[in-house]
């Protein structure tokens, strides 16, 4: 079966971003084949590389980063939510004359149509969050 | 506008007030991408979505987009399948005759047969 998954909570605030994370390696363990991960809403501050929690505790961020190399994941993140939440690549970062940039390699800032793309050729759109 | 390879229905369910949070916003903008792409779209207003519904909503006093003029945008965009929780309106003692737009009322049954006869749900 063909799955996207579109994420809306923010990592540590949401458990969203967790479980959405098990449910797509539980996925792509079983055969299933993830066509894009998008996030949106506040799931975009799932884009940052900059995320630094406790040692003891999971980074999330990171962890999707894995995931997108290890499996060659098209993981997009909405670029109008991203923006205004501060979540930038470089491109924008120096069209927008911004001193920094920080999306996270393995992701892409792309727009709407892309979630509406992943639901016209997958066979099952899952949401999680916010 | 882009072409579609297979129609797929689609039904977005607008759960949150304005305002409050981006996220009946965003729902919004989802849903008239959604509208360019040439697909079967529906949406439901439920629980506090509703509120999404009433008119002389004012936001530029909060400095805010004006939600109820998106959602009076969507038949522009041939978004004429909009339905509202008659359960929902009632809890909340909203009168269907005061909502912005026309919409079709339905109740919980109905609700589940229409969920049942979508590729996708998305919730906001």
């Amino acid at each position: 079966m063909i799955f996207s998954v579109t994420i809306l909570g923010s990592p540590y605030s949401s458990q969203s971003v967790h479980t959405a994370l098990h449910f797509t390696t539980a996925a792509l363990s079983a055969g299933h084949t993830i066509y894009r991960i998008f996030f949106y809403h506040d799931g975009v501050y799932a884009g940052t590389s900059l995320s630094t929690p406790p040692q003891e505790e999971p980074n999330l961020p990171d962890q999707w980063s894995k995931l997108a190399v290890d499996y060659d994941l098209d993981i997009v993140v909405c670029i109008a939510s991203a923006l205004k939440r501060g979540i930038l690549d470089e491109r924008e970062a120096k069209r927008h004359d911004k001193s920094a940039f920080n999306l996270a390699e393995s992701m892409e800032l792309s727009g709407l149509g892309q979630l509406v793309d992943a639901g016209i050729q997958s066979d099952r759109l899952v949401t999680f969050g916010p | 506008m882009p072409e579609a390879c297979n129609k797929k229905r689609f039904l977005f369910v607008m759960r949150t007030a304005p305002y409050g949070s981006s996220i009946a916003r965003e729902g919004i903008d989802a849903l008239l991408t959604c509208a360019a792409y040439d697909q079967s779209l529906s949406v439901l207003f439920m629980n506090d979505g509703v509120t999404l519904l009433l008119g002389k909503q004012n936001p530029q006093h909060i400095a805010q987009k004006n939600l109820q003029k998106m959602i009076s945008a969507l038949e522009l965009y041939d978004v004429n399948e909009l339905y509202v929780s008659q359960q929902c309106l009632s809890k909340r003692g909203i009168s269907s005759d005061n909502l912005s737009v026309p919409t079709k009322l339905l109740h919980n049954a109905d609700i589940n047969t229409l969920f049942d006869n979508q590729d996708f749900i998305l919730h906001f």
